[in-house]
């Protein structure tokens, strides 16, 4: 079995293999012109350092299951610049300020531009996984770039999801929504995805896909509430402005549980809040949904919902897993279901 | 005297078994020991009550969302399954579609072998690769007429086919001459192979006089070392 905890393997593998992918994504960010206006541009979120989870969990359970880290390394090269291409389209909807640690590329350069590095990055990602067609084959290559192109759908569906509830100012939502819009738009790319591409590079597309579903959702979902409940404690290694979430109206956990225990009167004043428009919430309006949180123990709540969910991903992982020879690559995907409470 | 004051058990901590072990390390770290007070949720709800509402939710909402997978994919499987159920112009669309991939494949196959062929980089090293092995060799060798650089001088349209058997490194071939199926019909005897320095590899000569009878004419190819028979030329003169 297992150890239960591995924050160093945790740490030393996202080190390890977040430094491969950087390096090899590197080699696509091209220094041509118009360089002011789209190429600097493109590699600014990229540089500007992340995680890494997504990459480095395409290539750990691709090591798994007995594949080279050189057969994986394009496929989590594409992942890193979706994600990133998306971090960019995110920013603009959510009208956020920050991004690991700097301005929004938005609030640096104006949403037409910044909106078109997003999308020129998204077309980036692609590269590599033609390039893969050389490197692991032509029918995995294509299996890999179909996989990739539902991950995007479910994406575009959660994030629609999301946007859509906000603008209708949707309050009556259940945890049920909430976790349906986090499969979509979170883990599909966030852990599902890499999990399956890594699994179908190391067995050459000869493994069923669907446990990899169940284990990246919990994995995926924890990891999410987790970053909501982390957004609200004012924390200068977290790189996103504090409080920022409710800032922007954002359907958490936490919100849907105040609005669910509030009395009558102080749900209207909470969907008014929620009703207008970021630039005119304040910073009290903000405290005081804040407040309701702890009042009503929303943060508690969500925090007890993402344990469980970590602790179906551990089940989940079994069931994958435990078949497997012993080996640091299971160790770090193990671990993440732990370290994803414990990083900043 | 005074009854002694009763003893009374101490409080316990807990009346239930710990079944989420995330609060139990979040409370008691890695070795066990309790390193904080356990975190109580502020509308009253235990917290292991929220944690197994959370995997339940967490299972119904994954179920329910790969049953939907599920569903449509057995929907599309009912479809594309059934005898006959494919119309005919998506058939004939699917057919199209294996036949470009089995050009696409064929063309990239033959760009392989030149890029091969072609190389000088690569040049050495599938030599030693045909080399090594007989059932290489074989193919080489067939293939390898491409390694033969032919002369020819003709004033008419002229086909020239050499085929040949897989020989040795240091092979070189020896044609006399070339005899037409009717015997009235003068040889073709200005056929010669000779060594091209440059290359190190055989080129074959023909001249064709102006007054040669149309026809195929063929002789047998031998190794000019040990007069073995290892393939055949053949020439078509057009009229």
């Amino acid at each position: 079995m297992d150890h239960v905890v591995a924050p160093d393997v945790v740490r030393e593998t996202l080190a390890e293999y977040g430094a491969m992918t950087r390096a090899a994504m590197q080699a696509y960010f091209p220094a041509a012109e118009p360089g002011p206006h789209l190429y600097d541009l493109l590699a600014d979120y990229p540089r500007r350092g992340g995680k890494m989870m997504r990459s480095s969990l395409c290539i750990a359970t691709a090591r798994v299951f007995g594949a080279s880290i050189d057969d994986a390394l394009l496929s989590a090269v594409a992942i890193e610049l979706m994600h990133n291409a998306l971090l960019i389209h995110d920013d603009i909807e959510d009208e956020s300020e920050q991004r690991r640690d700097s301005p929004t590329l938005h609030a640096l350069h104006g949403i037409p531009l910044a909106l078109n590095t997003g999308d020129a990055l998204a077309l980036l990602s692609m590269r590599p996984l033609f390039d893969n067609f050389g490197r692991i084959g032509p029918r995995l290559a294509l299996s890999i770039v179909r996989e990739t192109e539902r991950m995007a759908w479910e994406s575009a569906e959660g994030q629609a999801m999301e946007l859509g509830w906000r603008r209708d100012n949707c309050h009556n939502l259940t945890d049920a929504d909430y976790l349906t819009m986090v499969l979509k738009k979170t883990c599909w790319l966030a852990s599902i995805h890499p999990g399956r591409i890594g699994a179908m590079i190391g067995t050459r597309d000869s493994i069923d896909l669907e446990p990899f579903i169940r284990f990246g959702f919990f994995l995926g979902a924890a990891f999410q509430i987790q970053d909501d409940l982390l957004n609200l404690v004012p924390d200068e290694t977290y790189g996103k402005e504090p409080n920022g979430d409710i800032f922007e109206g954002k359907r958490t956990l936490m919100l849907n549980h105040v609005y669910r225990l509030s009395p009558p009167p102080q749900r209207r004043i909470l969907a008014e809040l929620l009703d207008s428009a970021r630039a005119v919430r304040t910073a009290e309006q903000v405290a005081w949904i804040r407040a309701l949180m702890e009042e009503y123990g929303s943060i508690a709540y969500a925090r007890g919902i993402a344990h469980g969910l970590a602790g179906a991903a551990l089940h989940e992982y079994a069931r994958i897993f435990d078949c497997l020879p012993d080996s640091r690559d299971r160790q770090f995907i193990r671990g993440l279901t732990h370290w994803i409470f414990h990083r900043a | 005297m005074d009854k002694p004051e009763r003893l009374h058990r101490p409080e316990l901590d807990r009346d239930e078994p710990r079944r989420d072990f995330m609060s139990y390390i979040r409370t008691h770290g890695l070795g066990g020991e309790k390193t904080a007070a356990a975190p109580e949720q502020d509308d009253g709800a235990p917290i292991e009550a929220t944690v197994a509402h959370g995997v339940k939710l967490g299972y119904s909402v994954i179920d329910e969302q790969i049953r939907q997978g599920e569903k449509l994919a057995a929907r599309l499987r009912q479809v594309s399954g059934k005898p006959g159920a494919m119309p005919p112009a998506e058939l004939s669309t699917l057919i199209e579609r294996a036949l470009n991939i089995y050009k696409d494949m064929g063309a990239l196959a033959v760009a392989a072998m030149e890029t091969l062929v072609r190389s000088p980089l690569l040049q050495p090293g599938v030599t030693r690769a045909w080399q090594a092995s007989p059932d290489a060799a074989a193919a080489t060798t067939t293939g390898g007429a491409t390694n033969f650089r032919f002369e020819l001088a003709a004033n008419r349209r002229t086909q020239v086919r050499l085929d040949i058997r897989p020989q040795g490194a240091t092979f070189m071939p020896l044609v006399h001459s070339l005899h037409a199926a009717t015997p009235s019909a003068p040889p073709l005897t200005a056929v010669r192979f000779h060594l091209d320095p440059a290359t190190a590899s055989p080129v074959l000569h023909l001249d064709v006089p102006d007054g040669q009878p149309a026809g195929v004419y063929s002789g047998v190819v031998v190794d000019s070392a040990t007069n073995e028979p290892c393939g055949t030329l053949s020439v078509r003169i057009m009229s």
